[in-house]
């Protein structure tokens, strides 16, 4: 009976070397901030002059996001901060061509076209500081609740969109995700931070750090939180055997810590986190309308890093790492016997990166990572007797090697090149190019194409999972699918803060791994013809000065089999408009819309749908806090994303009008 | 000047309102948000000269060789300015963006250097990071007759020449006039005026 969509994490990890943790800084190493002032201007000052001009910070579009190879979205501490989004993948999918699928249990984002039924997250990368998130067992990347981290130790979000396996190995098909974390240097003295609201929710917060004397410097994270969840109604188990209202079936509860403390060109980081889901939604053929089917996911990372000092142009990284996943997955049946689920995976790696800079115009880079993932279980049993009826456990390991030139062979033009080649013990080597050719014309415009593959082995689940054949079989001949993406983007920057940019793209996907439902009606993964997908996503964004910002983007996508048929959960249209404004006496409005068009599903296809999200916060007051009010789904729109075969359900209609109440207070 | 009073507002508007939305967008009523949003988005950027750090000390640097005379052993063409750096750094970008920038009429040449072969350089800005080889980057470039210029006040107390930092939201700039006058260098007596610390 079941099996658990659960994660997916891979492997090694590649990052980059310690110019900042910003992905887009350490691994496209290209690590200059640049201006959105026009230079020429300045140098024509008079030196008194030049005396008397104010320094604003970088610009959040930093060269470092004009010269890296891909399209990079970036959302920023003050968003972060002022709109308070309540997980990972509430923040992402603000981003061009990123949209979010909840199936009551895990949060799964697609981007450009694509998200596969029955993945959790296994073909976008999640980074925290440049730390590789997705597990060993499912490959999972996980961004709702159940995520490792919260969005309130985040210090900027980064989104990169296209494949990134030149890079960072498997994976990192169709985006990456690097959350770049605070430091303590960032809070000096801690919140504290109260939030409740709808279904009994409740979650306690606490930011804390210091930087000290002797370039010490400490950051920790804690959070909990518990939800009862509401009453849903199913109508396809509003069927005379239950009256299709599943009550009191939606609670959730998480608990995570993230603590750092770095000392010269030390860091030490550690993270846990537990979330345990109930599940309403009967999947794998449970039983309906009763209490006893929940998931809980924990993981945890341990990581060592050393960012050298450049030394005759050599400037080394590396860093040592331990991780652990477990998945707990309980499934009441009527009739008995109940069944569970568990999985385990183990690892350990490093990497060592090696940056060259002494060659004019070359900024060079070489990686050897390492992944070693020593447990990579996975049992399905019956209690009560208990009857085991999968016990699997598969090792693997990956090597990888990677190179990358950045040159800049003219004032105005940059190439970037990248190769990298991975080996995993189960499959042959595979090697992943990239190439990006970025020309400058002037200071304000930037024009990209850009190349590259990207690959994914198939992960431990849906190779080896099965359930005694009853809905899902394993595939141990399934291989590893990948991509080919092309992509031209261009980016005009205007003023001191503003961008506007447009991006077209190619993807091409081949032995595309998908869950299909044979004759029997069990399911397995096995690996498709083709797939392909061409879009367009168009962006703008500006701040103002007195605390206005905005940002917006149109995406438009066609996503298509081999034999012409439209891809699942694939909408063709997708709009985006975040805002935050001043309003009176030291208030702030934050929000977004959210516009999505209709997606075919496994089950049944669901409608488009618009949403608008609303935050208020008041200015912090000294003793007393800050007070913020936030409203999701303002017109209590009903809609829904699409299922998969593990449901019979058409699709799982979402949360309504929500309204959360937080306070912080600084200390 | 710098501080353009930059009316990005409404400019960025018109190019929204000229996209194409797509139903879904338009129905959830972006358009009606964005006209709104044109209403209240306030027109006046900026009332002051502003500029990105890095770009305000590139500036400075090249500025500062119009306040410095070189000896004439070194070998740089007359109509040309030679600025090199060492290493990565926003401030190094923002230099090299000034490449065939024309200064006072003589054209700015940035070029990045090896310690070794500094003898064609006006200024050298070396980039943070590079401590534990300072030392014998400075013994190498030493008899060189280089403006030696970093924004590390470490640096500065270790014997670069000119030192930039950010204090209260502007630039300041120290100059060591006795490592000046070991490399051959005169500094102009204006530069000194405006320096927040002179060294002699």
């Amino acid at each position: 009976m079941n099996s658990t969509p659960s994660h997916p994490h891979g492997m090694r990890t590649a990052r980059c070397l310690s110019w900042g943790a910003s992905i887009v800084a350490s691994l496209f190493s290209s690590c200059v901030l640049a201006s959105t002032s026009d230079l020429a201007d300045l140098t024509d000052l008079a030196l008194e002059d030049l005396l008397r001009v104010n320094v604003v910070s970088a610009s959040r579009f930093s060269q470092s996001t004009t010269e890296a190879p891909a399209t990079v979205t970036v959302i920023g501490e003050e968003e972060l901060r002022q709109r308070e989004y309540r997980n990972l993948a509430a923040a992402l999918v603000t981003v061009p061509g990123v949209y979010s699928s909840n199936d009551r249990n895990y949060t799964s984002l697609g981007v450009r076209g694509f998200n596969r039924p029955g993945d959790y997250g296994s073909r976008i990368l999640l980074l925290t500081d440049g730390a590789r998130r997705n597990d060993p067992v499912y490959d999972q990347a996980l961004f709702g609740n159940e995520a490792p981290i919260e969005v309130d130790w985040v210090k900027r979000l980064e989104f990169v969109s296209g494949p990134a396996s030149a890079v960072y190995g498997s994976n990192a098909l169709f985006g990456t995700v690097n959350a770049v974390m605070l430091s303590g240097g960032d809070i000096n003295g801690s919140r504290v931070t109260l939030d409740g609201g709808e279904h009994n929710s409740k979650r306690l917060g606490l930011v804390a750090g210091q930087k000290l004397d002797g370039d010490k410097e400490w950051f920790l994270g804690f959070a909990a939180y518990k939800a009862d969840g509401g009453n849903l109604y199913f109508p396809e188990f509003d069927d005379g055997i239950t009256d299709g209202h599943a009550r009191g079936l939606d609670g959730e509860n998480y608990q995570k810590v993230y603590a750092k403390f770095s000392w010269g060109n030390w860091r030490l980081t550690g993270n846990f986190s537990s979330r345990k889901k109930d599940v309403p939604t009967a999947w794998y053929g449970s039983s309906f309308g009763e209490k006893g089917t929940w998931t809980r996911d924990e993981s945890r990372l341990i990581e060592l890093r050393y960012d050298g000092d450049v030394a005759r142009g050599w400037q080394p990284s590396f860093r040592v790492f331990s991780g652990n996943y477990r998945f707990d997955g309980n499934y009441q049946f009527a009739p008995p016997p109940n069944t569970k689920d568990r999985a385990a995976a183990d690892w350990v790696g490093s990497e060592l990166h090696l940056a060259y800079t002494d060659i004019p115009q070359h900024k060079l880079m070489f990686g050897v990572d390492t992944q070693w993932n020593t447990r990579v279980e996975q049992r399905y049993f019956e209690v009560e007797p208990r009857t085991v009826i999968l016990d699997t456990n598969n090792p693997s390991r990956v090597v990888s090697l990677f190179v990358q030139d950045e040159w800049r062979f003219h004032p105005d033009w940059l190439l970037n090149v990248g190769l990298r080649h991975d080996k995993n013990s189960d499959f042959a080597a595979v090697t992943s190019p990239r190439a990006a050719l970025i020309w400058q014309p002037t200071q304000r415009l930037s024009l990209k194409a850009m190349a590259g593959s990207a690959y994914r082995v198939p992960n431990a689940y849906e190779r080896f999972y099965n359930d005694g054949n009853v809905t899902q079989a394993a595939n141990l001949n399934l291989q590893p699918e990948h991509i080919a993406s092309t992509e031209l983007a261009a980016a005009y920057r205007f003023g001191q803060s503003g961008r506007i940019g447009i991006s077209l793209y190619k993807n091409q996907m081949r032995d595309l791994i998908d869950q299909t439902t044979g004759s029997s009606g069990i399911f397995s993964y096995t690996n498709q013809n083709r797939a392909h997908a061409r879009g367009i996503e168009i962006d703008a964004e500006n701040q103002w000065s007195g605390g206005y910002r905005l940002r917006g983007s149109v995406a438009v996508q066609q996503s298509k089999r081999e034999d012409g048929t439209m891809l699942v959960n694939s909408p063709r249209r997708m709009g985006k408009l975040v805002f935050g404004m001043p309003i009176a006496i030291g208030w702030t409005a934050s929000g977004e819309l959210l516009g999505v068009s209709s997606r075919r599903g496994d089950n049944g296809s669901v409608p488009g749908y618009g949403i608008v999200n609303l935050s208020f916060s008041s200015a912090p007051v000294a003793r007393l806090g800050q007070l913020a009010l936030q409203i999701s789904n303002l017109g209590d729109r009903h809609y829904s994303d699409p299922t998969t075969s593990y449901m019979i359900q058409r699709a799982v209609e979402q949360d309504g009008r929500q309204i959360h109440l937080r306070w912080t207070l600084a200390l | 000047m710098v501080a353009r009073s930059t009316c990005a507002g409404p400019w960025l508007f018109e190019v929204i309102a000229e996209m194409r939305l797509p139903q879904s967008l338009l129905k959830i009523g972006a358009a009606r948000a964005l006209a709104l949003f044109t209403l209240v988005a306030p027109t006046q950027a900026y009332s002051q000269a502003q500029a990105p750090e890095p770009d305000l000390k590139a500036a400075i640097i090249s500025n500062m060789l119009l306040f410095v005379e070189w000896p004439a052993r070194n070998s740089s063409p007359a109509e040309q300015l030679t600025i090199c750096y060492q290493g990565n750094s926003p401030v190094a970008t923002a230099l090299i963006r000034l490449n065939g920038k024309t200064i006072k009429g003589k054209s700015l040449k940035v070029v990045q250097i090896n310690s070794a072969n500094a003898a064609e350089c006006q200024a050298l800005y070396l980039s943070p990071g590079n401590s534990a080889g300072l030392d014998s980057t400075l013994a190498l470039i030493g008899p060189s007759s280089v403006l030696i210029a970093a924004d590390s006040p470490e640096y500065f107390q270790r014997g670069t020449m000119l030192n930039l930092e950010l204090v209260s939201g502007r630039i300041v700039f120290d100059i060591d006039l006795r490592s000046a006058h070991k490399a051959g260098l005169q500094v102009s007596s204006k530069a000194l005026r405006l320096a927040r610390q002179v060294i002699e």
